[in-house]
């Protein structure tokens, strides 16, 4: 069960780092 | 403090200095794809790992397919790292039968590892089997280290390329930064270490007879004690060239099977900071302007060297409550003198606080004497080099792109002042870089001051802290102050293994490595496309003096003001009740 935890919390943490790169892009694009 | 002792800190920052360049150079070769002397033996091996992985070699990425790679290689890597912690028990090569890691703990050091920082919430010799330092930690320490400078390279690409999409491939860059880097680095420092005394051996732990027999806590006599062996020299030869800093043994580069004697120590501490010092050099090579980089590395140095002063002469002081008892603190030929408390006897006061200042300032972590015993001033240098964003020197890539993140902010603040159009190395800072760069340096404040602040505050996070007052809120910033800059050394008197901190200090980790990568790389991106404008009457020279006192007021001026009141209430005020 633990294990689960802090697997989905490491994916969740990249799935956000992957938004955070479509947000830099939309921000370099004006 | 001794004239031996000024002559040690001349000697290191002399060797220091006269490797930057070759090894600079070197690395500028390698990442720029040139031939380099290692050619013949190690572009086979390139060749077949980019078969093997399917990887492209030709095929350049733009800045989101690099930072994809960057961040799905990362992830997958995090993920076996835990695995391997979660498994250890049922794994080959654990002669002592250890159990397996804790969730939580598992999860701390799978992305300490990955982050190339390397706080380490465990005892090495008693949680981590034979494999899973090798396979998890040790390769951490190269593929991190090499994720790094993979970034800083793609930043450097994006200076000096002009009207590109590209900024080079994640996977080319990873994998020479590796082979031609690394490994040899490597190869070359374990086999020194292993020459002086370092272990490196599967057999299991030998038990041995005491040469004076003694008697434990139950009044028991003991004759014998077992000691820790294992594959370390391997291991601590990368955790020092790729500024990682984890430790095989519990007490770091402390132990004399890490550390055996002054010379390893002397190895040891130029590890810490060559390639992060030779960096500067490869970037002032790939832009085409040495004078860039010899200018950021002189910036570092200027912060650097008065942090070594002050720690050696915190420490060389001694302790003032010491002094009211009358214990004789000065160094003489019988004694180090000064405050020797959780110091090696083998080191002395310069070696240790020598290498706390390098260990701190290159977000290395490693450590040859206790942190949390040194003098509140001395501990503070360590602290608050951290604080500065680890760009004195810094991590391996991730310090010099720190930096470079600064002489954006700089150069865009001095051409407001002055009027002049904020541009360098021919490109306009624009305020997209300026967002970037502004996200790069406050980053790392939030995690910090907001981490230590809700730890402090909570039961679960104030419990662990074994000391009351002000020493007691200095090892919790110290803490974030570690974990939050990607550092990994840590104030011992602070238990840290807890799920509280093991997933707080996780977070740090993460959210201070990736969101701190993504925005270098957007910078890198956006540079790339952009023209390079040649020099006029209205451009700043950045590499001259002028610009190195600019860039240090800048760095200064942000750490000061971003950390002075939290120092001010843990070690500033622990050192004025200590004299009162």
């Amino acid at each position: 069960m633990h294990d689960l935890v802090f697997v989905v919390f490491v994916l969740v943490f990249f799935a956000v780092s992957l938004g955070l790169i479509a947000v830099c892009q939309r921000l370099m694009e004006g | 403090m001794t004239t031996f002792g000024w002559l040690q800190i001349g000697l290191y920052l002399l060797l220091l200095l006269l490797l930057t360049k070759p090894l600079g150079a070197y690395m500028a070769r390698v990442y720029q794809g040139e031939r380099t002397f290692l050619e013949a033996l190690l572009r086979p091996m390139e060749q077949f790992i980019y078969r093997a992985s399917g990887a492209r070699a030709q095929d350049e990425m733009d800045w989101k397919t690099y930072a994809t790679a960057m961040l799905v290689f990362n992830a997958l890597g995090l993920l076996v790292v835990y695995a391997l912690q979660r498994l250890q028990d049922v794994l080959p090569l654990n002669p002592q039968d250890l159990s397996a890691v804790s969730p939580d703990l598992a999860f701390n050091t799978a992305v300490s590892f990955a982050t190339n920082t390397n706080w380490q919430g465990y005892s090495g010799e008693t949680t981590m089997s034979y494999l899973t330092q090798m396979l998890g930690l040790t390769v951490q320490n190269f593929v991190s280290a090499a994720t790094g400078m993979a970034v800083l390279v793609a930043l450097v690409r994006g200076l000096a390329r002009h009207s590109a999409q590209t900024v080079g491939s994640f996977w080319v860059d990873l994998t020479r930064g590796t082979l031609y880097i690394l490994l040899p680095l490597s190869l070359m420092l374990a086999l020194a270490l292993i020459s002086q005394g370092v272990v490196q051996t599967f057999s299991p732990y030998q038990t041995v007879p005491l040469l004076q027999p003694t008697t434990d806590a139950n009044r028991q006599t003991v004759t014998q004690q077992t000691l820790a062996l294992g594959p370390a020299a391997s291991q601590i030869a990368i955790k020092q060239l790729g500024t990682n800093g984890g430790g095989f043994f519990s007490t770091n580069s402390a132990h004399p099977f890490e550390n055996p004697t002054p010379l390893s120590n002397l190895l040891e501490m130029l590890a810490i900071l060559l390639i992060p010092a030779a960096l500067c050099y490869t970037f002032g090579r790939m832009v085409g302007d040495t004078r860039q980089g010899w200018a950021v590395l002189a910036a570092m140095s200027i912060v650097f060297a008065p942090m070594v002063g002050l720690a050696v002469w915190a420490e060389q002081s001694g302790n003032p409550a010491f002094a009211r008892l009358g214990v004789d603190q000065t160094a003489s030929d019988l004694q180090a003198g000064g405050n020797m408390e959780g110091k090696e006897v083998r080191f002395g006061i310069v070696n240790s606080a020598l290498w706390a200042t390098a260990t701190t300032a290159a977000s290395n972590g490693s450590v040859n004497a206790m942190h949390d015993s040194f003098m509140p001033l001395g501990g503070l240098a360590a602290m608050w080099l951290m604080q500065l964003g680890e760009v004195v020197y810094g991590g391996v890539g991730s310090g010099l792109y720190g930096m470079l993140a600064f002489v954006i902010i700089a150069v865009f603040v001095a051409g407001l002042m002055v009027g002049r159009t904020p541009e360098y190395l021919g490109k306009k800072i624009e305020a997209f870089e300026m967002k970037m760069a502004s996200l790069v340096i406050l980053i790392p404040v939030l995690v910090v001051l907001v981490g230590t602040a809700v730890a402090v505050v909570t039961p679960a996070g104030s419990a662990s802290v074994f000391n009351p007052g002000p020493h007691g809120l200095s090892e919790v910033l110290y803490a974030f102050s570690s974990a939050g800059n990607n550092n990994g050394s840590a104030f011992a008197g602070l238990n840290a293994n807890t799920p509280f901190y093991n997933v707080a200090l996780g977070l740090a980790m993460l959210i201070a490595r990736y969101w701190l990568a993504i925005p270098v790389l957007a910078i890198a991106g956006s540079l790339a496309r952009k023209n390079k404008a040649p020099a006029g009457a209205g451009t700043l020279p950045t590499h001259t003096p002028l610009f190195v006192v600019w860039l240090i007021a800048v760095v200064v001026i942000v750490g000061a003001l971003a950390f002075l009141p939290a120092l001010a209430l843990g070690p500033l005020v622990e050192h004025l009740m200590l004299g009162a």
